[in-house]
């Protein structure tokens, strides 16, 4: 076969990869447009939701802290202040260098608590427990650094409630977060672990750790992550909840069942994904085992997030997440076509390794590829256009039914010109920004393939939008 | 392959395929965003409709629940939506004569007859407020038509007709619910227990507690956590003969709850040597409630018990007896040789000293 044989053959894999990863997307879109519409008819609304109060079950919040001095005691007193009959909140400070501890105690009126830590995960030394003297739900563990994993696995062992809700401690909640992300326990007692959509709130106005205004940003990039995250989370996720094979649930904002995590080992200290690497072991585990579970997606927002807003740190951000998808994959492989599978195992781990995990190195190597032919005339111009032109129509189709999906349901942006603007952003991401994280991915997988230790996954953040309380 | 170089897009259909399947793409892609905008449209025209009646009705409902004598006006099929969410947000919000006349204010506006139908709707949200309404209104009319909805098997939309009918006919209810109160396991017992709470009639006592002898020993676990809602002298004997005759540590556990009576305290105590764990757990919680100074030596050994919640408790048990003060806990964190003992005794001391 000649070199031009193979270019001309790579051009039509490229296209039908291109049309066949797009097709799987509006399938999922279409699932999601039906499982949105469903959950709209049985989302409660605040006044029934007060109607039906006391359904609720007890839940600890679990905050991992690393070097978090200069948001941490706004986040806590946020966390303090949510709408929910029963909780406890648990700071972990992972063995911060800064002044974290010091800051709580302050803040806080944190003193040493005696509270005998049962084991039920293994997790780095614990220098010490405190509790605060103002606030009888609030505790801090002190432990030797361990990353957020092994942070996450002491708060559990802490923990005294039946359910727990894993976040990042600069997560900005609603006030009824928890009560949404609680729902699908309350429905479905075979539900172990929920969780919900996370926006963006760059351009948003926080006080007192709350989200008070939604708006947009004024910097590019935070505002085509804006779009990503619709299309990510609003079909990405949510298309997978009713085949109950939701592989990932954020990090951010997630709530579990605590025993059916002990059961499971906790979360995995060896990757950096371990909020997708403990969603993919439940489904492993659970259906070796022949045991009934559900995990749910919750279509709501209920925790936005500071993005990015210089290439560095997204590079960052990216090169992390798609070691943790690598990791999360390989750890579990054998749930892919498990003959007890499921869904889980063969469709949406295929759909995974096919379109999210191996796609950069596809999508990367198709534009190469196609430049190359094009210009060595191998392959005719038109051909090339055409192809550029369909991966530009399905990107856009897909960002643009996104937020169509945002509209049908929650209307989180507030007016027209928010609208307008994000229809925009859904077109012109695909002109450079989208490519430039197919690179940064590319660059993850390089960095997985080519191993390296773990580390906390701390992102700079500048929190400029952000009032103080 | 060579002759692709040089074709244009007309030439080659599959080519032309790819083509207009882009520019499709492209047009849907235009379709959605005018959706989108029409969508956001017809939103706006919603939030101020319901911001309208919203307006109308608030003043109404708030006149009424001063008291004030307000004519009953029915709710348009549009608006009744907007309504009912509203004056069950009032209703929420208030106990007393002024939920009653909040009430009685909605039954003279049919708002009974309008919940009951919604029940028939398919959306979950329209069931959940005709049930809330019909709790709120506690209309004994719409009995018939809140019962069935218990057999829903949404928890959440049973368990809320389930509330409505309780509401409605406490006695009644509870002669037709009680099979599927022990039977489903999905209905949280304490909300079941507020219910039955709210509209006390002494026959709800007798009821259950002539249930203890119809039901098979699987429901006695439910059967007693519903049984907290009657008074413990009335509940005792049947409280009794659970530990008596029972080895099932889910019927023990539950029946050590409603301990009250200190002629238990013997069994009690033989308990807390149990081999199923809860069951020493409950045990200690229950002598915690009749112990006598001579059970302080069981509660220190209980400290080592195996058990991890086991010893906390004991210890939160100890430091609660009226028998010892700080000092003499501080003297037996002393004297206990165990580790865990001492850590459990520690955290209990430190957690009283912060009440």
């Amino acid at each position: 076969m000649t070199f031009s044989a193979v270019l001309v053959a790579a051009q039509w894999f490229f296209i039908f990869y291109f049309i066949s990863l797009s097709a799987g997307y509006l399938a999922l879109n279409l699932v999601s447009i039906l499982a949105i519409r469903e959950y709209a008819a049985r989302r409660w609304s605040d006044a029934l939701r007060r109607s039906f109060g006391g359904l609720d079950l007890p839940v600890t919040i679990l905050a991992p802290a690393y070097n978090e001095e200069a948001t941490i005691a706004t986040s806590v007193r946020s966390l303090l202040q949510l709408e929910y009959l029963q909780y406890e909140v648990v700071v972990i400070n992972d063995g911060s260098r800064d002044a974290t501890l010091e800051t709580m105690i302050r803040e806080f009126d944190l003193v040493p608590f005696p509270d005998p830590v049962r084991r039920s995960l293994p997790c780095e030394a614990i220098r010490g427990v405190y509790r605060s003297r103002r606030q009888p739900n609030l505790r801090l563990v002190d432990k030797v650094n361990g990353g957020k994993a092994d942070a996450l696995n002491a708060g559990i062992n802490v923990a005294r409630y039946p359910l727990f809700c894993a976040m990042d401690s600069d997560s900005i909640l609603q006030r009824d977060s928890l009560w949404r992300v609680v729902e699908p326990f309350l429905e479905d007692r075979r539900t172990i672990a929920s969780g919900g959509t996370v926006r963006v709130a760059n351009g948003c106005t926080v006080e007192g750790g709350f989200l008070t205004r939604v708006g947009l940003p004024g910097n590019l990039l935070a505002l085509f992550q804006i779009v990503e995250y619709l299309r990510a989370f609003l079909f990405g996720r949510l298309g997978w909840s009713p085949l109950n094979a939701v592989l990932v649930i954020s990090g951010a904002f997630g709530l579990f069942r605590r025993d059916a995590v002990i059961a499971v080992g906790g979360y995995s200290t060896d990757t950096v994904g371990e909020d997708m690497e403990l969603v993919v072991r439940l489904h492993r585990l659970y259906r070796a085992a022949k045991r009934p579970y559900r995990i749910v997606f919750v279509p709501e927002p209920i925790c936005w997030t500071e993005a990015p807003e210089s290439l560095p740190v997204l590079k960052n951000q990216r090169v992390r997440w798609q070691r943790g998808l690598s990791e999360s994959l390989v750890l579990n492989r054998s749930l892919l076509f498990h003959p007890r599978g499921g869904a889980a195992g063969w469709l949406a781990m295929p759909f995974m390794i096919l379109f999210e995990w191996i796609s950069p190195v596809i999508e990367l190597a198709g534009f190469v590829l196609m430049v190359i032919g094009a210009l060595l005339g191998v392959i005719s111009m038109s051909a090339m256009w055409v192809f550029l032109l369909v991966a530009f129509g399905f990107g856009v189709l897909l960002s643009v039914s996104a937020l169509l999906l945002e509209e049908l349901s929650f209307h989180t942006y507030p007016r027209f010109r928010h609208v307008a603007a994000l229809a925009l952003a859904a077109v012109f991401e695909n002109l450079g920004y989208r490519q430039l994280t197919a690179w940064y991915r590319l660059i993850g997988l390089a960095r997985w393939a080519t191993g390296g230790k773990a580390q906390w996954g701390k992102m700079t953040r500048t929190a400029d939008w952000q009032k103080k309380p | 392959m060579d002759s692709v170089s040089g074709f244009d897009i007309s030439s080659d259909p599959l080519l032309w395929a790819v083509f207009v399947s882009a520019l499709a793409t492209l047009a849907l892609s235009g379709l959605l965003v005018a959706c989108v905008l029409v969508l956001r449209w017809k939103t706006r025209l919603g939030e101020a409709f319901t911001a309208r009646v919203r307006a109308r009705w608030r003043p109404r409902f708030a006149a009424v629940l001063i008291g004030d004598d307000v004519p009953a006006e029915r709710a348009g099929a549009g608006e009744l939506h907007d309504v009912l969410s509203l004056w069950n947000q009032n209703a929420a919000a208030v106990k007393g004569p002024a939920r009653e006349r909040l009430a009685e204010y909605g039954r003279r506006c049919g708002f009974g007859e309008q919940a009951a139908a919604l029940l028939a709707r398919r959306s979950q949200h329209d069931r959940l407020l005709g049930l809330a309404s019909l709790e709120h209104l506690a209309d004994r009319t719409q009995f018939a038509v809140a019962l069935p909805l218990a057999a829903d098997p949404s928890p959440v939309a049973s368990l809320a007709a389930a509330r409505a009918a309780i509401r409605m006919d406490p006695a009644g209810a509870l002669a037709a619910l009680l099979p599927q109160m022990l039977e489903r396991e999905d209905w949280p017992v304490a909300r079941l227990a507020d219910a039955l709470r709210e509209g006390w009639q002494p026959g709800i006592g007798d009821r259950i507690a002539r249930a203890f002898a119809e039901v098979p020993e699987r429901h006695l676990p439910r059967l007693l956590s519903i049984a907290r809602v009657v008074p413990a002298e009335r509940i005792a004997p049947q409280v009794r003969a659970v530990l008596e005759g029972s080895r099932d540590p889910e019927c023990l556990c539950a029946a050590l709850r409603l301990v009250a009576d200190p002629r238990d305290a013997p069994r009690v105590r033989s308990l807390l040597r149990d081999p199923a764990w809860a069951v020493r757990l409950g045990a200690v919680k229950a002598l915690a409630r009749i112990a006598v100074e001579d059970d302080v030596p069981r509660f220190a050994a209980a400290l080592s018990d195996p058990e991890w919640w086991v010893r906390q408790r004991a210890a939160d048990a100890l430091v609660k007896l009226p028998f010892l003060d700080r000092a003499q806990l501080e003297r037996l964190r002393e004297v206990v040789s165990d580790r865990y003992a001492k850590d459990a005794l520690a955290r209990a001391l430190a957690e009283g000293g912060m009440r």
